[in-house]
């Protein structure tokens, strides 16, 4: 009896031991967790902070080449606490390639330049376009939800040209909904009514070279106009401007991109991407600014109603 | 002879186990107020460096023109949550060997002190500004 006592002591002495090693073992394994962490943390800080000051260091150094297409570089520096970072700056887009607009809301709207931003002087002049739109990356076709897609955006386009006949700036809309297919079960309808005056996808799923030569996906690419559309060109006859074009998304409450893709030629150089890189620690963050110059409110998108004449307070 | 191996009392392995465990655990309790130390330290330090982000952005928002060269304080909702807390920005102009080419633009420092166990720490969080850069 004595002896099996003495046994139940041992077992309660290694018990006790083992939870007091377990909370110890825990709490020093968290302590080294959160001082780990803590480090990583504040070294990506100064490292976003360096890279930062390197995009403001390309900015001002890119001043002078405001529109222009040669890459600007920015010398590696160091930052007074252990943080380094460089940057290049270079204008966008380039050659044929399309200008990417990064994913946004419907409560803003992208804005593409066909005129140059600066002069307001006639660039592009061709009879079309190509407008790339969607995320493909979410939101696909899903039986399940009908058929239907259930976040995939219908686009309006304001095609803003001067017309140089009424000697008036217009507009001219169009819209574009991402519907599975094009044919008529599932063309955008009002009412149960096929409406040819909104079209579908030409084609979806596919890619583009964007900006300075990135690859970008969308689910959706539209010819505008269309070759069925009436008129199918461009309003850009005679001695007519094309100025810009603005996109806003309907119908998604997620973010999707949008990009631009000029039919023949390219499009104006119209924004300046900045990237930087600081480094702190082993740490590493990257950075990427895209500056698009001459952005117009979207108020004038609209017809303004008013008793009086509108003033500016 | 049966009655003297009874007496024979602790084996030499079971003794090295019983010092070794109980040095382990030593140890452990030892170490316990440093690991929880650390615990609030790497919480305040991160703290410190979200209140010095913070005002990095908030200085970003502000006209360039209001910076002006010298030391300034500040104060956040989340300071006072650190123990004896201070918060200072330092504006200067950008050091000739960053700005080599003669960019105009402003060093900002953003430095974030507390007190922890009678020792200063801070965070400190450079960058620099210009005119029509980032967030203006």
């Amino acid at each position: 009896m004595k002896n099996n006592s003495s046994g139940q002591v041992v077992i309660l002495l290694l018990l006790i031991m083992v939870v007091a090693l377990a909370i110890g073992l825990s709490t020093i394994g968290r302590s080294i967790l959160e001082v780990s962490t803590s480090r990583k943390s504040e070294d990506s800080s100064r490292a976003f902070s360096a890279a930062e000051a390197a995009i403001e260091k390309a900015i001002k150094q890119n001043e002078n080449n405001i529109g222009g297409t040669t890459t600007t570089q920015v010398n590696p520096f160091n930052l007074s606490n252990a943080a380094a970072a460089s940057a290049s700056a270079g204008a966008t887009p380039v050659g044929s390639n399309a200008l990417s607009f990064a994913p946004y809301t419907k409560r803003t709207f992208a804005q593409f330049w066909l005129a140059n931003p600066e002069t307001m002087a006639r660039s592009y002049n061709e009879d079309y376009f190509y407008l790339y739109f969607g995320d493909p990356n979410h939101d696909k076709y899903d039986e399940t939800k009908g058929g239907r897609l259930a976040n995939q955006p219908a686009v309006e386009l304001d095609i803003v040209y001067w017309d140089d006949t009424d000697k008036k700036y217009k507009t001219l809309k169009k819209y574009y909904d991402s519907y599975r297919d094009g044919s008529l079960i599932n063309a955008p309808r009002i009412n149960n009514t096929t409406q040819s005056s909104i079209s579908s996808c030409d084609v979806r799923d596919t890619s583009t070279l964007i900006d300075d030569g990135a690859t970008a996906n969308y689910y959706c690419q539209v010819r505008v106009p269309s070759t069925s559309d009436v008129p199918s060109i461009l309003p850009h006859s005679g001695n007519n401007i094309l100025i810009m074009v603005r996109v806003r998304l309907l119908y998604t409450d997620t973010e999707h991109p949008v990009a631009l893709k000029p039919g023949i030629g390219s499009l104006p150089t119209q924004a300046n991407i900045y990237r930087a890189s600081g480094t702190s620690g082993d740490v590493k963050r990257s950075l990427e600014v895209t500056n698009y110059r001459g952005v117009m409110p979207q108020l004038f998108d609209y017809v303004l109603f008013s008793a009086s004449n509108l003033k500016k307070e | 002879m049966l009655k003297i191996k009874n007496q024979r009392g602790i084996s030499l392995i079971e003794l090295i186990l019983v010092v070794v465990a109980v040095g382990v655990l030593a140890v452990l309790i030892a170490s316990l107020p440093a690991s929880i130390q650390s615990i609030r330290n790497s919480g305040n330090t991160s703290l410190a460096k979200e209140i010095a982000n913070k005002e990095i952005d908030l200085l970003r928002k502000q006209p360039y023109s209001g910076l002006s060269n010298g030391m300034n304080t500040f104060t956040d909702a989340s300071l006072f949550k650190l123990p004896s807390p201070a918060a200072q920005y330092e504006v200067s102009d950008c050091p000739i060997e960053v700005c080599a080419s003669g960019e105009v633009a402003k060093k900002i420092k953003v430095t974030v002190f507390w007190q922890e166990a009678g020792v200063v720490k801070k965070v400190e969080l450079s960058t620099l500004m210009t005119e029509r850069g980032l967030g203006q």
